[in-house]
């Protein structure tokens, strides 16, 4: 029913996986010396050896440039990482107002798509078998995409449930809009049936 | 137009938001002490006593190697997770609809196994009922008390799950396997 942004997340992840594992690579390599039978001579002998210290004595750190790269990289950093994290919130990508009209010269007509879904959802759970219902309509009044997640009993027949969504729910909406739907998605989930116990003497 | 599928990947959301979080508190830190570093002339205490402790360590002691090593595995595990697509969940129904160009109908996992929970606990000598629903099966384990039924039992449970997950009449969504266990009296 939600957007999840998924290739934003794998690009990302793939990333930060490749530096750290480059960084893990080289740390290791240093600390283990398998850098210098692996490596060339003239570029081993560029890595600090196994017996250096971790931060040589090395004064870049009281340059005047050193704070204000490091500020700059490091807040580039926590507004990427701060968008990343907010990106992760599920998204509707619920369609705007429908236009309706054909024409502008005889006026507009503009229909919110809550009223389509709060109908289509009230008429979803008046199905047999159905219990719960949420629906999403995206796209434009020319190509509606619904979408439905309905919540049926367990003991609901699903298959007559899903022919009365296409043949009843998207049919309506369908008629409302004047156009068949570009695209009708059904999530459906089981609601265990409360039983209840009861006595009969024969 | 933005599709959204109702059988996803894995969109690694829980991975991602961890990532994000643990890279966000470290440019804070960063942040923090370059600033407190331009406006008061030196390094804040709390930045600078960890990095000259952790500065004096030699490039081949335990702590660098570990270090090294972990971070080397965090990475792999993590470049894995952008690589491997992970599998779809749910189960697909090929429902043919009239009131629309393209169609896609998904029963979720937990519902199947629900659907597979309730047929099989309306079999007659049924005790107990334990179904594990999986992108390649639906399981179903029953428990019973009478060790002469339990054939029987087995394939009249395996017979009503099917039928219940034969939704649309051209065969169950997903494969069922069926065993029975006997209860001890």
């Amino acid at each position: 029913m939600h957007h999840a942004p998924s290739r934003l997340n794998r690009t990302w992840l793939g990333i930060t996986g490749l530096v750290l594992l480059v960084l893990g690579a080289l740390v290791t390599g240093i600390a283990t010396g398998a850098w210098s039978s692996v490596l060339p001579a003239d570029l081993a002998e560029r890595l600090p050896g196994r017996d250096a210290d971790l931060i040589s004595g090395t004064t870049v750190g009281d340059q005047s440039w050193f704070p204000v790269v490091v500020g700059v990289v490091a807040l580039v950093l926590a507004l990427a990482s701060a968008a990343w994290l907010v990106a992760q919130v599920p998204r509707k990508h619920e369609a705007k107002d429908l236009r309706l009209q054909s024409s502008s010269v005889t006026g507009l007509t503009a229909c919110a798509p809550s009223v389509l879904t709060d109908a289509v959802e009230e008429q979803a759970r008046s199905l047999a078998g159905v219990s719960g219902a949420s629906a999403v309509l995206r796209g434009s009044a020319r190509t509606p995409d619904l979408t439905l997640r309905l919540v049926v009993d367990d003991r609901a027949d699903l298959g007559e449930v899903l022919r009365e969504v296409d043949t009843v729910v998207a049919a309506s909406v369908a008629t409302a809009l004047d156009t068949r739907l570009a695209r009708l998605g059904v999530l459906v989930d089981v609601q265990r049936t409360r039983r209840t116990h009861g006595q009969i003497t024969v | 137009m933005n599709q959204v599928q109702l059988r996803p990947r894995p969109s690694r959301s829980l991975t991602a938001s961890v990532v994000a979080l643990v890279v966000l508190a470290g440019a804070v830190v960063l942040t923090v002490a370059s600033v407190s570093r331009l406006v008061d002339g030196t390094w804040p205490t709390w930045f600078v006593d960890p990095a000259s402790s952790l500065g004096q360590e030699t490039w081949g002691s335990t702590t660098v190697l570990a270090t090294g090593a972990v971070v080397l595995v965090l990475g792999l595990l993590l470049l894995l997770a952008a690589v491997v697509p992970g599998r779809r969940s749910g189960a697909a129904i090929a429902l043919e609809v009239e009131n629309a160009e393209q169609s896609e109908v998904v029963l979720t996992q937990r519902g199947l196994a629900r659907l597979a929970a309730a047929a099989a606990d309306e079999v007659d000598g049924v005790e107990h009922v334990d179904v594990s629903a999986s992108s390649t099966a639906v399981r179903v384990l029953t428990v019973t008390s009478s060790p002469d039924d339990a054939d029987t039992v087995r394939s009249a449970v395996e017979q009503a799950v099917r039928s219940r997950l034969d939704v649309l009449g051209t065969g169950p969504v997903r494969p069922v396997q069926s065993r029975v266990r006997v209860k001890e009296s």
